[in-house]
This record gives structure tokens, C-alpha cells and sequence, in this order.
């Protein structure tokens, strides 16, 4: 019989660790592509910007998303299973 | 012999930690060095747009390893997913393909330390330190995979601690001055063709990470420790991308990022400040040793892999009974990586390396939607983790990876005619020779599945 109290825990580590990088990844991925996209932008000397700010837009989001949607299907699959595999006896 | 037998297993201990280590460990020596090739094609605007086209590749890419690794858990990682999805003559290129990106990028690893100690000790000769490292990293990996990942866990969580300390102190206005001028004058040097060609370098910043799923056969919970170690690896790669670019670009001028050869020291010589000059010091000898190390397991894997399944003579499958490492395969790595070492051409093994990369990156979506259609139920049995978006997300992949390899043609066309003759020639050879050796495949023995759908 497993202990009901240590899987929630552990289960909830697993959840805290992909939530901190999540959260670290949203803010340095934005940051960055904000911060080099508007520096170039405002200087005025790069009309090409224009054209292949779309596409950054379109790749940050793909890449974001699709992850997002990654880790909560991680999360789902570990609660899932952490019985029958026995995860963390 | 005592310690030779087939019979005894790898043993099952890794954890998530060591997952991400062994990913990480091999993928992170790309943002110490070499991503900085896609500011000399496309500037800074080009280097953004390869991270992101890249890391989106990646990131689906390792959802298909998550959910094939976790569903399989054999010791080959790409290759066994090929052979039980695809086909035989699919199954060796891949096989071979992760032996020699390994391989390639283990022998520039130890070239790449080597140099380093040279810069510290100019007395010495690099071919001997080079041979050293090797030798030491493969009698490491013959002793036990937990030793070998546990230093691998050590040497990359410095290497990433060094990364995310330079870009807060960066950002906080202790980590040198940022200058937006060096942003603008090298923002896209050769136009959109640049930005395009750009990407053939894209890899570099998360070229191996496939490979964590690659522990699956001696992890001791697979189905947890495989997607949670392969996403969390590839989330601490986008993140140690995206800074490392942010740091380079604004600290050193873009003509000399372009060809710098250690861009993070180099950076964080710009910065002045002693602390982050030996940080990254210590973090770039520490990266290449661990990607190193971490390729040493992965391409004897592969080895072992196609070996026990006949591809090659079943002598390199002998598993050792004290150790429980695939000790001959790990063994055989170091006379192959001597050997690309010894060549020289460091740019070429690499380009190489990328290339076989890429025909991964088609082969293992490939496998996934093959998968599908073959069990397509969701059991706990097959499938344990399920990713999401399937099949869509493995066509796009595969979309992707094709359109990356083709931007090989500016500047290494004959690398990619090379590659892709020599994967054609082995598609051919081990398609004749599997063949010509008994191969009995049964669903339930192996894996302890169910019959594919068209079969029952």
C-alpha cells in the first residue's frame, strides 16, 4: 500500500520543478527576444526587422505553447501512474 | 571469461536527474561554443531566428523521444524505435547516425579541452592531453554508467549555474555593459538570405538532447523519468540559449562573435570582472568534459544496441557482470573517436555530426507516427506517456529538419552529399545483411505488447 501523503508530496516537487523552469523559461525567452527585437527596431537602421518580426512572433509562440502543453502532459502522465509504477517508494 | 555474457542486463538505477544530466550534459558544450557560426551566416537577427526555429524543432522532437522512450525503454533510443516502427535498413542509418554525431562530437569535446589546458600550460602538446580525456572518459563509462552520470550531473549543473549567473549579473549592471551598438551594426550582415542560411548552424544550440531518452533500458522508473528528464533538459537548454545569445551580442562585436571560439570566456573577458572570467573558464572545461561523457554512453549504446540485434558481430553486446555496462561498445568508442580526433578537420566532423543529426530528426517522428498506426490504443502497457498534438507535431518535425538540412548546401554542400551517400549506402548493405541472419520479432516476448493493429 503506498503512502498517499509522500506521493502527493513528491508529486508536487515534480510539479514545483517544472513550474520554476517553465516560469524562468516564459520570462528569459520574452526578455531576450523583446530586448534584442526593440533594440535593433527603435534605432530605426534596420528596416528588415519588419518583415521577420512576424516570424519571431509565429516561432516564440510555437515553441512556448507546444512545450507548455508538453509539461502539463508530462504532469498529467506522472499523477496518472505514480500508483501502478510504484514512483517514488 | 566470467565477465562476459549476454545474458546479464544493464543495470536500472538511473533517476530523472540523471536523464537530464546525460541530455544536457551532452547538448550545453553548444552555447560554450560553435552556436556563434550563426551570427558570421545571418547576424544577430539570423542567430535569433535559428534559436527559435531550432529550438521548436527540439522541443518536438523531444516529445516524440519522450513518448517512444518511455514506451520502449531499450537501451538504443532512436535506432531500436526505427527497428521496431520502420525497418531494418532505417533502424542501422539511425543507428549509425547517433553513433557517429556521438562519436564526432566526443572526439571535438576532447579536442576542445585539450586546446583549453594547452592555453593554461603552453608547454604541452594537445594530441596526448586529447588522447588522455578520452581515455579517461571511456574507462569511466566501462566502470558504471551511475558513476560516469553522476559526474556528468556535477560538471553540467556548474557549467549551467555559470551561464545563468553571467546573464542575471548581466542584466542586473554587474556583469559588464551591454552595448545595443554592437546589436545594430551586425544585425543582419548578408540580408534574408543570411537569416536563412543561418539555420544550418540552429542545432548547435541543442544538437544531442535526443539522446537522454537514450538511458530508458537502465532507468529504474522509465515512464516517469524519461519525459520529466527530457522535457526538463530541453527547457534548461532554451533557456541556456537564449541567454548565452543575449550576453554574446550585446558584449562582443558582432564580426568577432562570428568567429570566436570560446564566445561565453570571451564574453565574460569584455565584462571585466575576474569572478565571471574564471566562472566561465571552469564552466567551459567542465562543459566539454561532460558532453564528452555523455556521448561516450550514448554512441556505445547505440553500438550495443545494433550489435545485439545482429546488425553488427554480437561480440560488442557482451554486458559486464560486475558492472553491468555494455563494456566492449564502450570500449570500441575510444579507437573511432581517436581516430576523428586525429583527422584534425574539427569543422567538417561536426558539420558531419549535424548532418547525422538531421537524419534523426526525420527518422524518430517518422517512428512516432509509425507507432501510432501500428498500436494505436493509449494502455499503460504501450503507451504510458502520451504526447500531445500527435501526429501534427511529428510532421511539422520532420518538415523542419529537412528544411534545416537543406540550408547545409550554403558553404557545406559536399559534407551533405557526403552524409547522405554514405546513410544510403548503409540503408542498402544493412538491408541486404539483416536479411541474410535470423531475425524473429515477437511483439509479446520483446516488449510484452500486444500484436500490431494490421495484424490482429
Amino acid at each position: 500500500m503506498a503512502d498517499e501523503a509522500l506521493y502527493n508530496n513528491k508529486l508536487k516537487q515534480d510539479a514545483g520543478v517544472i513550474l520554476l523552469v517553465l516560469g524562468l523559461l516564459y520570462f528569459s525567452e520574452t526578455f531576450i527576444v523583446y530586448r534584442i527585437v526593440s533594440t535593433i527596431w527603435r534605432s530605426g537602421e534596420v528596416p528588415e526587422i519588419t518583415t521577420i518580426l512576424p516570424f519571431y512572433i509565429i516561432f516564440i509562440v510555437l515553441l512556448l505553447g507546444i512545450e507548455t502543453i508538453g509539461c502539463i502532459r508530462v504532469y498529467k502522465s506522472i499523477k496518472e501512474h505514480m500508483y501502478d509504477f510504484k514512483y517514488y517508494d | 571469461m566470467s565477465e562476459n555474457s549476454n545474458e546479464v542486463e544493464l543495470v536500472k538505477s538511473l533517476r530523472p536527474y540523471h536523464v537530464w544530466a546525460l541530455g544536457v550534459g551532452i547538448v550545453l558544450v553548444g552555447e560554450y561554443m560553435g552556436w556563434n557560426f550563426t551570427v558570421a551566416k545571418g547576424g544577430i537577427l539570423g542567430s535569433l531566428f535559428a534559436l527559435l526555429v531550432a529550438g521548436t524543432m527540439y522541443v518536438m522532437v523531444s516529445l516524440c523521444a519522450s513518448e517512444l522512450g518511455s514506451s520502449t525503454k531499450l537501451a538504443g533510443g532512436p535506432y531500436d524505435w526505427a527497428r521496431l516502427f520502420v525497418g531494418p535498413g532505417a533502424a542501422a542509418i539511425v543507428g549509425l547516425a547517433v553513433y557517429m554525431e556521438y562519436i564526432a562530437l566526443e572526439a571535438a569535446d576532447a579536442i576542445v579541452v585539450a586546446s583549453i589546458a594547452q592555453s593554461i600550460f603552453p608547454d604541452i602538446q594537445t594530441f596526448p592531453v586529447t588522447l588522455l580525456v578520452i581515455a579517461a572518459l571511456t574507462f569511466m563509462n566501462y566502470r558504471g554508467v551511475v558513476a560516469a552520470l553522476n559526474l556528468n550531473f556535477a560538471l553540467t549543473f556548474t557549467a549551467l549555474i555559470a551561464i545563468i549567473a553571467f546573464f542575471f549579473m548581466n542584466i542586473g549592471g554587474i556583469g559588464g555593459t551591454w552595448h545595443p551598438e554592437y546589436l545594430i551594426s551586425g544585425a543582419i550582415p548578408n540580408g534574408f538570405i543570411g537569416v536563412f542560411a543561418a539555420l544550418q548552424f540552429g542545432p548547435w544550440f541543442y544538437l544531442g538532447i535526443e539522446g537522454a531518452a537514450m538511458c530508458a533500458e537502465e532507468c529504474k522508473h522509465p515512464t516517469r523519468a524519461i519525459p520529466l528528464g527530457q522535457q526538463a533538459g530541453m527547457i534548461t537548454l532554451l533557456l541556456g540559449a537564449g541567454m548565452t545569445l543575449y550576453i554574446c551580442s550585446g558584449l562582443i562585436p558582432t564580426a568577432e562573435l562570428g568567429v570566436s571560439v570560446y564566445p561565453l570566456f570571451e564574453a565574460a573577458n569584455q565584462s571585466g570582472v575576474k569572478f565571471l572570467v574564471a566562472f566561465l573558464a571552469v564552466g567551459t572545461l567542465f562543459t566539454c568534459l561532460a558532453s564528452a561523457n555523455g556521448t561516450v554512453c550514448d554512441s556505445s549504446r547505440s553500438w550495443f544496441a545494433l550489435s545485439r540485434d545482429h546488425f553488427l558481430t554480437n561480440w560488442f553486446a557482451a554486458v559486464h557482470t560486475k558492472y553491468s555496462t555494455p563494456y566492449r561498445a564502450v570500449i570500441f568508442t575510444m579507437p573511432i573517436a581517436v581516430a576523428f580526433a586525429y583527422s584534425g578537420f574539427l569543422d567538417q566532423v561536426i558539420t558531419f555530426s549535424i548532418t547525422s543529426g538531421l537524419v534523426c530528426y526525420v527518422m524518430i517522428p517518422f517512428s512516432l507516427i509509425r507507432f501510432r498506426k501500428m498500436f494505436p490504443e493509449h494502455t499503460q502497457k504501450v503507451r504510458p506517456f502520451v504526447g500531445p498534438l500527435q501526429p501534427y507535431l511529428a510532421y511539422f518535425t520532420i518538415f523542419l529538419a529537412i528544411v534545416i538540412m537543406s540550408t547545409l548546401n550554403w558553404g557545406y554542400s559536399y559534407n551533405l552529399i557526403f552524409g547522405l551517400v554514405f546513410y544510403i549506402v548503409a540503408y542498402f548493405y544493412f538491408s541486404w545483411r539483416y536479411r541474410s541472419i535470423d531475425a524473429k520479432h515477437d511483439w509479446g516476448e520483446d516488449l510484452g505488447w500486444p500484436e500490431p493493429a494490421h495484424k490482429r
